[in-house]
């Protein structure tokens, strides 16, 4: 399954709307002017997807927030900032003290700072899909993770994994911190069960539009 | 009867003195912000009573709460029901509550954790409920392991003896002070100096007078130079310091400061004069740029130098053509 140009697009375009919220939202709470580009949104298979970011990892364990979504739509939203450039954003966002050090007390710091970073995009992003696909939507708290891509993105281990069919989409898009002069991808994972339901909320939407 | 099978919907368990047993605050608030519950840890920590607290807009019962996050966190709640968490990573103060630790820490607000969920009523209506944990004490302790890895970090960068920067902290220096003079075109100085004689000294006065040199001899040579300016013990008797922003003229007044100051200073218990120096001065320019090794390199030539034509003297580099 690939998604058509229309909903690539409106996907994107949703992303970019609540993208000016969680700019506004970031800096009042990081003290700094932070802008984000433009996101761009596809539907990838999992090969794909660990073959953008295991290699960035320098083979360990890729960290990541999510939050289970359930009502219109059920599944994960997960937040990635899986290479070396979106940790250093993370280190220089919160404090470069964390950075490198083996204290568990410190880690989990930083690790409490980027859940609270994810929720802040997760949900804004959620907010958009409850207003836009005219959804009912919950999420659960959010929860910071470890592990491989497949770990992290097929944690239930009930369903059977294809990893050449496309079947997550993901939004990527650059998070830039002016006075702190760092910037780093972040990517935004849909893992939905089934993605039909969000596709046809899509289309159902540009219907109305147009 | 098996416990398992206990109906707590139905049970006479008052959920009130539930929340009023939990070590955390505990808020209910609805569409209108308006406070619903109020439970007795927040009473205690506010001094604010549940009698006094329940039917207050929150904003009016706390107006310190200025946390834009907090407010902007509760209308995705109560908006969207879209569950909050506020880290004590990110927010230092949310709630203004007292802290227990500001007599002993300092800490005037508690430190918290806040979390912020959706709760659909019994009567058809959304509201948001508030938790607050106090993380003060983990906030003082991740406080305490930070300046304490700064301590450490400083310990490996000093030289033990005289409480100078070393060798390891040079290079960085230099490492990071080149790009900088490169960009900005700035030029930094750089003086090798050597204590002249030392080893004699140490073998004629013994090694505590030659400990005691060194440290006198790195207080005096300090007392010459700006806080901008980096000084190194780089070995034995060897020191180097480098001046960022200083060009050829600036570095010759330096150098014959410190070679003064210390010809005329009473060090490590010896007479006026008893200690002298040698200099080798070096100069990185940007319009001729080189590494941090050549600048060392170029500095030890003129120290040789200076120690060939009778100590106690600075070499410099040639005058840049002006």
């Amino acid at each position: 399954m690939i998604l058509t140009d229309l909903q690539r697009d409106a996907l994107a375009e949703m992303a970019n709307i609540s993208a000016s919220g969680i700019a506004s939202q970031l800096s009042l709470l990081l003290r700094d002017t932070i802008t984000i580009r433009v996101p761009t949104a596809r539907m990838v298979p999992l090969r794909w997807l660990r073959e953008q970011i295991e290699p960035n990892s320098g083979g360990s364990d890729t960290g990541c927030v999510y939050q289970a979504l359930s009502g219109s739509f059920d599944g994960r939203i997960y937040l990635l900032l899986h290479d070396e450039h979106s940790r250093s954003l993370l280190h220089a966002l919160v404090g470069d003290v964390t950075t490198g050090t083996e204290y568990a007390d410190l880690q989990a710091y930083e690790h409490e700072a980027m859940t609270e970073i994810g929720n802040i995009i997760i949900s804004s992003f959620a907010a958009m899909m409850i207003e836009l696909l005219n959804s009912e939507l919950e999420l659960s708290m959010p929860a910071y993770l470890e592990g491989s891509t497949r770990q992290l993105l097929f944690m239930s281990g009930a369903e059977p994994i294809d990893e050449d069919q496309p079947s997550v989409i993901v939004i990527d898009t650059e998070l830039h911190a002016t006075e702190r002069q760092v910037s780093g991808s972040l990517l935004l994972i849909l893992r939905l069960l089934p993605v039909t339901a969000l596709l046809q909320r899509l289309d159902a939407m540009m219907a109305e539009l147009s | 009867m098996n416990p398992a099978a206990v109906d707590f919907s139905k049970s006479a368990i008052d959920y009130a003195s539930v929340t009023a047993q939990l070590p955390m605050g505990v808020l209910i608030l609805d569409q209108q912000q308006r406070v619903c519950f109020w439970n007795e840890w927040l009473a205690n920590h506010s001094g604010i009573a549940a009698a006094t607290a329940v039917g207050q807009p929150l904003a009016e019962l706390l107006p310190e709460l200025r946390s834009s996050r907090f407010w902007s966190a509760l209308d995705q709640v109560l908006r969207y029901r879209l569950p909050q968490l506020l880290s004590q990573a990110l927010n230092r103060y949310i709630l203004p509550l007292r802290s227990h630790h500001h007599s002993r820490y300092g800490i005037e607000y508690m430190q918290q954790q806040v979390r912020i969920l959706p709760l659909h009523g019994s009567d058809g209506h959304d509201y948001a409920l508030v938790t607050v944990q106090d993380v003060t004490e983990s906030a003082i302790r991740a406080k305490a392991m930070v300046s304490m890895m700064q301590r450490l970090k400083e310990v490996s960068l000093r030289d033990p003896l005289t409480n100078l920067f070393n060798r390891r902290m040079m290079w960085n220096w230099l490492d990071q002070q080149m790009k900088e003079a490169q960009r900005y075109n700035k030029q930094i100085g750089c003086l090798l100096i050597d204590i002249d004689h030392f080893k004699q000294l140490n073998d004629t006065h013994g090694h505590q007078v030659g400990d005691d040199v060194l440290k006198g001899f790195a207080r005096c040579v300090e007392q010459q130079l700006r806080d901008a300016d980096l000084f190194v013990r780089y070995g034995g008797e060897e020191f180097v310091v480098l001046l960022p922003g200083s060009h050829y003229i600036q570095l010759g007044i330096v150098a014959k400061r410190v070679l003064e100051a210390v010809r005329e200073s009473a060090l490590g218990g010896l007479s006026a004069g008893g200690v002298t120096c040698s200099i080798g001065a070096s100069c990185y320019r940007p319009a001729t740029p080189c590494g941090a090794d050549e600048l060392l390199r170029r500095a030890d030539k003129r120290l040789y130098e200076a120690k060939r034509t009778g100590r106690n003297r600075v070499v410099l580099p040639p005058e840049p053509p002006s």
